[in-house]
């Protein structure tokens, strides 16, 4: 059996899109709706709070989104974070479950 | 910043102005709903409806200067916590291993969702069986308690109206240290999924939280904030209940932060300082008096 503890992936393997829940969600979603008119929110109102590049990912249905070369760069200062199993806390707890 | 994180937490606050931030406590005396709520409690400890109240505020009357940052619900910020679940297959299968549960914390659905939503892909599209499980506070069970509806995402109602599992726009919780899991609603794709039975939750009390932080620290050498200690209590439930059934359940949980600026919380919980807080059903059934009344179009 194979006793590695840390499963770490290397630079290039850094995601490069993000998982848009919003194509495969299995239940119809609900309107977003504005506080004052209780009638369902559009882009140009949201546009006072947000960015209009955050507003398009909130109402995208695509299922992925290209994560921008600027984000991946600052990514790559800590990403991807290891994955460890917890053996030492199996040990102690005595189970056969394996914790990752 | 919410007023009694300002004070129990200086350490966070003194690292976000090292990276360039201003940080002000709410309810602040800087926008007309913190004064006047200043007004009528000048006590007020804050919750973080108040503080979205406040930002949304300051950015609503800045002439388009100023932008709304948030740090949970909405679509996109789940989206982008998504990159941790990408991660975590590629690292599953290194492993030669695919999780039977995924585990994480909720307060606003973020670091869950990153973590699940990558696994509930697979769940959808080929079949598997992965189960999904939220592990919220006790202090503010906005899932497991909340009721599912369409509510203010903020105290003073400026924010947009979402469907959600809610406490309730004026939730004020208790102080549990838990601070980024104490929001009034929820992340509205994960009340929706968690509605049709995609995704399970439980609320777990605070001290059954840091008991298994602390064994937690003690065999892995890592100390969790108390947040991730909830996924902690949530991963380590399941492995007793696979060592009772003698299963050999591979449970895959996110480890959300780490507890360095929380060390005040682990002494006042080894002082025996500490205490549970049930949320009150009179509230659960108070805040639904409350909610928006909305009509939708057929």
């Amino acid at each position: 059996m194979s006793t590695q503890t840390r499963f770490t992936l290397t630079e290039k393997d850094l995601p490069k899109r993000w998982y848009n829940i919003n194509a495969d969600m299995p239940v119809p979603p609900n309107p977003v709706l504005h506080p004052g008119t209780m009638e369902p929110v559009t882009p140009d109102f949201l546009s006072v709070l947000f960015p209009m590049e955050l507003i398009m990912q909130e109402i995208s249905t695509d299922q992925f989104i290209d994560i921008p070369e600027e984000i991946r760069d600052v990514y790559k200062l800590f990403r991807p974070t290891p994955l460890l199993r917890a053996r030492r806390l199996e040990q102690a707890l005595g189970t056969p479950a394996h914790i990752y | 910043m919410v007023k009694v994180s300002y004070q129990q937490k200086p350490y966070r606050r003194i690292l976000m102005e090292t990276y360039g931030a201003d940080v002000y406590a709410s309810p602040s005396e800087r926008t007309e709903y913190g004064r006047a709520l200043l007004e009528q409690s000048p006590d007020s400890t804050g919750s973080l409806g108040i503080a979205i109240s406040e930002a949304v505020e300051a950015a609503a009357s800045s002439g388009g200067k100023k932008k709304y940052s948030l740090g949970s619900v909405l679509g996109h910020v789940l989206m982008h916590q998504t990159v941790i679940g990408e991660e975590a297959l590629m690292q599953m299968d290194l492993a030669g291993e695919y999780p039977d549960v995924v585990v994480g914390c909720i307060g606003g659905g973020s670091n869950f969702s990153g973590i699940a939503y990558p696994f509930l892909r697979y769940n959808l599209k080929e079949g598997k069986k992965t189960r999904l499980l939220a592990v919220e506070p006790e202090a503010a069970p906005s899932l497991t308690r909340g009721t599912f509806a369409f509510d203010y995402g903020d105290t003073a109602k400026m924010a947009p109206i979402v469907k959600m599992h809610t406490l309730g726009h004026g939730f004020v919780p208790a102080p549990i240290h838990a601070g980024g899991l104490r929001y009034h609603g929820m992340a509205p794709s994960l009340c929706a999924l968690y509605d049709a039975g995609y995704i399970e939750a439980k609320a777990v009390p605070q001290l059954g939280t840091f008991e298994p932080a602390v064994q937690f620290a003690r065999t892995e050498g890592i100390l969790p904030a108390p947040e991730s200690a909830h996924a902690i209590r949530g991963a380590i439930d399941e492995a007793l209940d696979a060592k009772e059934k003698g299963d050999e359940r591979v449970i895959l949980f996110n480890l959300s932060g780490h507890g360095h600026f929380d060390l005040a919380a682990y002494e006042a919980y080894f002082a025996g300082e500490l205490q549970d807080y049930q949320y009150p059903q009179a509230d659960v059934d108070a805040a639904l008096a409350d909610l928006p009344e909305v009509k939708l179009p057929a």
